[in-house]
């Protein structure tokens, strides 16, 4: 009974305080001063007063804090105390969890039960409790008090709001959407005051402990994100094989993170040589998703010098996985380094050039895009190449670039000059100015899709 | 002893000040200065006190000497408040000027000590205390107001050259406290004496030094600036307060005694207990209305603290950014606000500002921020940096940095050892100074301004995280699609459900169901190492492969080392699948398996009525490069009532906020408890058991499958 001791001793200690301090003052006052005059005696009086008062209110502060201490804060008041105390230092939920068990339930002998009425659930009861173990109490005490106003609040055992003087058998504390209730059948052996620190500290740790998770999740998030475009990288070539009679050049860029183009040049064997581009439909992680799927297809089909049986098993395994509404282009071109000639099949690859002499010849379709609809029957071409032929290969982010008059990068002039231009140069020099075209096609300089260019010579 | 009494306290008082301000600046001039007038000032009271008394019992000879230092003791007073008037708040030693004056000072002490000049006598007249005067004593007292009036008058004068506010401040402080000591001096020694014809307060001359000391002591411990306005305002209720009390006490103690003292001392005293009590209570009352007055007008912390409280995150950083200036400048009064904060690469560069400062770099590993670090006062004033002792090593430095902000007041945030952030403030548009009120307001909100920092600087976290979210929410159909996208075991005899759940939109963990003839089906069980995003891609690409080597080969053995290669060959380093993969033939109700790793498969044998661990031991795929000789093919036959049951990691792992795993048993007796429920019912309240128990939102991938073979009666 620490808080009512305090009480009854609190008014005991004053009265006995302003007794001695009445009588003392009264006596000295009257000892030394008595026979002055009325007026010198009512200065010192008046001005002794005021010292003394001071010195008397500083007193009782001293004495009501020390009684504080030693029966507030002993006993079981003293739980609550060492209870938010530690919430100051909580910063997850198994930190106030772990408290809430080792004090209040433990030490104190409370049972505890937090709700989260966001999603109506309970993030913590006591098992060893009726009250609070019981699933049907957590659902009429959620149903009640879930829109209860941010506060402190006792409870009676029927779970009906009273005062805190009317012998409750639960506090409540209400904050930001969270329902925190500790149950004792002593609960009027607390001091209240303590129950407002707690519940001040309870409404600084649900701050903290918010805002630490969304920072952590942000870092694990961006984190995982890199990851992913490590990931992606790691399904494309980091360098390209080094073929007799080929001289080749990539130029890659994700439009975000990640992206749904792709390439390989693979050396099948002494003469064969297979390049792939690639670009699935959308753009970002959708598209990436199903350019991995695409790409270890790819590398799993054994026998790579059969065209159609790439194109079958792409189509195939964008179809099996019912991607909805997804589907991809494919170039995919198996060069023979003695023949140099160069077998091709084109799914919906925008305008893939070969240039000859000065001359832009462009590989058309000769299969549908792949993973949407029926192929029906697909057949290969092959194109007869002669050293110093050039090869493009690219998605629609270099060719359909628009500039402000809505022309496209892929039928204007100035990209046939370019490539016209600098076509005796080397494959990376002849990418470069490309990639430099594109990225300046448009006023803007922005990039509105992945890019990915191959540019390819037929050396002797 | 009587009204001496308080000279008595005031002597030790002002000799433990007077040690107290040497000793906490030791080498300062000022403190040196101040110090001596407090000692001028213990002399005083000491002198005149006990002086009094002793002359009153007739002890002329001591009580002379006595008076005579109090004498020395007033004209130390004048001389150092005098020499402080010339140089504070700077140290500057004067030595030529300190010189003379000190000889000065001799001098004085030799006249006043050793002739008969200054004060010539003590004697009783009228049974009273009386200090015969000598013939200077006018002249010198007159020269020593003179003095302090100068004293006052070079303040003023030198207080209008100076640009520091917290100067002007301190020396305002210094001023009304000379002045309020001359007024005090002037009530006592003459207003009381002539007026009232009271000679009797001779003692209490001493409160003049106090009133002084009181002032300067105040002076140079004030660091911030507070408006002295409100200060004096409070001030005048305190002294209000104190004067309606002191007076109603003075009349009412005068009156009882006047009146009862006649009758008898007792009485008296008893009267006057009584009235004290009575007192007490009055006080207690006009105290507690009083506060209601002392509530400044222009608090603005309540505000303030409620705007940050609705500064919403979710709108961005240029919403939270312009509104959380938006907030300071309204509460705080400027327009002229620049946030500093790290950025990804740890540097701390301008964020916002709006008092037009482009570029800025502050180098964390510079001497003085490491310093402002350590200091650990997170609001830091302009004005403070002149004044406080802890910035004077890096004085410089630190208001270099505030003129580059154009600062007059910042707030560090400071995380573990390390600024991450900086929050600047200009001065305010009413020209006023950040005053103490400020400094505690800003102190409160550190906190929720921390808060605020932390979200600053993460911003471009957090635009990734919304980036991944909208594409998480664009791919999630695809995932899901993919993952519904199964065949199904077509045998009326089995009923088979699973469960999925990710911990975020994406997940590692998968089933799949492809059939392989009329009669075999196969199911995959997988679990990939890791969550979220990149455990899903590297399940759908799985996924893919699988049935693509599915169509290659039907050779069950077969298919996992193939698999096993891939995601060694493949995938990034760092993937492993545990899996499970088994056939089911509804033609002879077996079911062949191999179990790569996944920690829990239990068959439910209806016959023996009881639960048994099939899992057995199996390699995770992606560790080695040949799985082949590690693959054991088990077989299990079902008979009517059985059930297959197997989870992944995910649920047995989990632990509770109590830090319980879910462990193993409790999946056990569930399935027991529910054997005779479909297979939906018994996965879908397992699920919910294991939600209640972590009460968490789940933080790993969870499958739950289960596999139930019940013969249906032939009709």
């Amino acid at each position: 009974m620490g808080v009512a001791m305090y009480r009854v001793l609190k008014k005991v200690y004053l009265f006995i305080l302003a007794v001695i301090f009445a009588i003392s003052f009264a006596f000295f006052v009257v000892w030394l001063f008595r026979d002055q005059s009325f007026l010198y005696f009512a200065i010192i009086s008046g001005i002794s007063f005021l010292i003394v008062s001071y010195v008397f209110v500083l007193l009782r502060r001293a004495i009501y804090k020390a009684l504080y201490k030693k029966y507030v804060l002993s006993g079981f008041n003293q739980r609550i105390f060492n209870f938010y105390d530690k919430i100051k230092v909580s910063f997850s939920i198994n930190d106030f969890v772990n408290i809430t068990h080792d004090i209040l339930e433990d030490e104190a002998d409370f049972s505890v039960l937090w709700l989260n009425t966001k999603n109506n659930s309970s993030i913590y009861n006591t098992l060893s409790s009726t009250i609070t173990s019981n699933s049907a109490n957590i659902k009429i005490l959620i149903e009640k008090y879930t829109d209860l106003d941010e506060g402190i609040y006792y409870m009676d055992k029927d779970f009906v709001l009273t005062e805190y003087n009317k012998n409750p058998k639960s506090v409540v504390f209400s904050i930001s959407g969270y329902l925190l209730f500790i149950f004792s059948h002593y609960l009027s052996v607390f001091d209240r005051h303590l129950f407002k620190n707690v519940y001040e500290e309870f409404h600084a740790y649900l701050m903290r402990v918010d805002m630490i998770e969304k920072m952590f999740s942000l870092s694990a998030i961006s984190k995982e994100w890199a990851l992913l475009a490590e990931t992606q990288q790691s399904f494309l070539p980091t360098t390209l094989p080094e073929i007799k009679g080929l001289n080749a050049h990539v130029f890659y860029e994700a439009f975000g993170n990640v992206g749904g183009d792709f390439y390989d040049i693979i050396k099948i064997s002494e003469n064969k040589t297979l390049f792939l581009m690639g670009d699935v439909s959308g753009k970002g992680l959708s598209a990436a998703l199903i350019m991995g799927v695409i790409v270890n297809t790819i590398k799993i089909i054994e026998n790579k010098e059969d065209l159609l049986s790439i194109i079958t098993g792409v189509d195939s395994a964008v179809k099996t996985m019912g991607f909805d509404g997804k589907f991809t282009a494919l170039f995919t071109g198996l060069f023979d380094t003695q023949t140099k000639k160069m077998e091709y099949i084109n799914s919906g690859i925008p305008e893939p050039w070969v240039v000859s002499d000065g001359v832009f010849k462009i590989l058309s379709t000769n299969c549908p895009l792949l993973g949407i609809i029926d192929l029906g029957e697909v057949q290969s071409d092959t194109i007869q190449l002669k050293n110093g032929d050039l090869i493009l290969l690219s998605t629609d982010g270099v060719t359909e670039v628009e500039n402000d008059q809505g022309e496209m990068l892929g039928d204007s002039q100035k990209f046939r000059d370019v490539v016209l231009k600098h076509v005796k140069e080397t494959p990376q020099e002849i990418a470069d100015f490309i990639i430099d075209v594109v990225k300046h096609f448009n006023k803007h300089g922005k990039l509105r899709d992945d890019i990915a260019l191959m540019a390819i010579k037929v050396e002797e | 002893m009587g009204i001496t009494i308080i000279n008595y306290i005031l002597g030790p008082t002002l000799l433990a000040l007077a040690i107290f301000v040497m000793w906490k600046n030791r080498k300062s001039i000022n403190s040196i200065l101040i110090c001596t007038m407090l000692l001028g000032t213990f002399f005083v009271a000491v002198g005149t006190g006990l002086g009094y008394d002793l002359g009153n019992k007739e002890m002329f000879e001591s009580s002379l000497w006595l008076v005579k230092f109090a004498g020395i003791g007033v004209f130390t007073i004048y001389f150092s408040i005098f020499r402080l008037s010339l140089s504070y708040p700077y140290e500057k030693s004067m030595k030529a000027t300190t010189i003379i004056m000190s000889v000065l000072l001799l001098a004085i002490f030799y006249v006043i000590l050793f002739t008969p000049l200054y004060v010539s006598a003590i004697e009783l007249r009228n049974g009273i205390f009386f200090r015969v005067e000598g013939s200077l004593y006018k002249y010198m007292s007159l020269a020593g107001m003179l003095l302090l009036i100068a004293s006052i008058v070079i303040f003023l004068i030198r207080k209008s050259k100076m640009e520091n506010r917290i100067h002007k401040l301190q020396i305002n402080i210094i001023v009304i406290g000379n002045a309020l000591s001359v007024l005090v001096g002037v009530m006592v020694s003459i207003v009381v004496p002539s007026v009232f014809g009271i000679f009797t307060l001779y003692p209490l001359g001493s409160l003049v030094g106090v009133v002084m000391g009181g002032s300067l002591i105040y002076a140079i411990s004030t660091y911030r600036m507070f408006d002295i306005s409100s200060a004096l305002y409070k001030t005048l209720i305190f002294l209000i307060f104190s004067s309606v009390i002191g007076v109603l006490a003075g009349v009412s103690f005068g009156l009882a005694n006047k009146y009862l003292s006649e009758i008898s001392p007792y009485l008296t005293v008893a009267a006057l207990a009584i009235l004290f009590g009575l007192l007490l209570l009055l006080r207690k009352v006009i105290q507690k209305n009083l506060v209601r007055i002392f509530k400044r007008k222009t608090e603005y912390s309540e505000d303030l603290e409620k705007g940050l409280d609705s500064i919403d995150f979710s709108k961005g950083k240029e919403d939270v950014t312009s509104k959380l200036v938006e907030i300071l400048s309204n509460n705080v009064g400027t327009s002229k606000v620049t946030i500093l904060s790290e950025t990804m690469i740890g540097e701390l560069t301008i964020s916002f500002s709006s008092a037009n400062i482009e570029k800025m770099n502050l180098e964390k590993n510079d001497e003085f921020v490491k310093h402002l670090v350590n200091i650990h006062q997170e609001v830091i004033f302009k004005t403070e940096v002149y004044t406080n002792p802890i910035f004077a090593k890096f004085k410089v430095e630190i208001l270099d940095l505030f003129l580059q902000l154009s600062a007059e007041a910042i707030a560090l945030f400071i995380e573990g050892t390390s600024l991450i952030g900086v929050i600047a403030l200009g001065e305010k548009e009413s020209m006023e100074q950040y005053d103490t009120y400020d400094f505690k307001i800003m102190n409160k909100i550190m906190p929720k301004l921390f808060v605020i920092m932390y979200y600053l600087r993460n911003i471009e976290r957090q635009s990734v995280a919304i980036t991944v979210d909208k594409e998480v929410k664009l791919s999630e159909q695809i995932i899901s699609s993919l993952l519904e996208n199964i065949d199904h075991i077509e045998s009326e005899n089995v009923d088979c459900y699973f469960l999925n759940k990710f911990t975020s939109g994406l997940g590692g963990d998968f089933v799949d169901i492809i059939k392989l003839g009329k009669t075999k089906t196969m199911m995959i069980v997988g679990d990939l190492a890791g969550k979220g995003i990149n455990a899903s891609m590297s399940m759908i690409i799985l996924k893919s492969v699988i049935h693509t080597f599915l169509k290659e080969t039907s050779d069950f053995k077969m298919l996992i080392t193939k698999v096993n290669s891939f995601i060694k060959a493949n995938l990034p380093r760092g993937t492993f699948l545990a899996g499970l993969f088994m056939i089911y033939d509804s033609a002879t109700n077996q079911v062949f398996y191999v179990n790569c790793g996944i920690p829990l498969v239990y068959l439910f044998s209806n016959d023996y009525n009881s639960v048994i661990e099939i899992q057995g031991e199996g390699k995770i795929l992606g560790f080695v490069k040949d799985i082949s000789k590690f693959l054991v093919v088990k077989k299990v036959n079902l008979n009517s009532g059985d059930i297959l049951f197997m989870t992944t990691d995910g649920i047995i792992e989990s632990e509770s906020l109590t830090g319980e795993m879910f462990g193993k048993e409790k999946v056990h007796n569930h399935i027991l408890e529910n054997k005779d429920k479909t297979s939906k019912e018994i996965v879908d309240s397992l699920f919910g058991k294991f939600s209640n128990f972590v009460s968490n939102a789940i933080n790993d991938d969870i499958t739950i499958v289960s596999l139930k073979y019940a013969k249906k009666p032939i009709i």
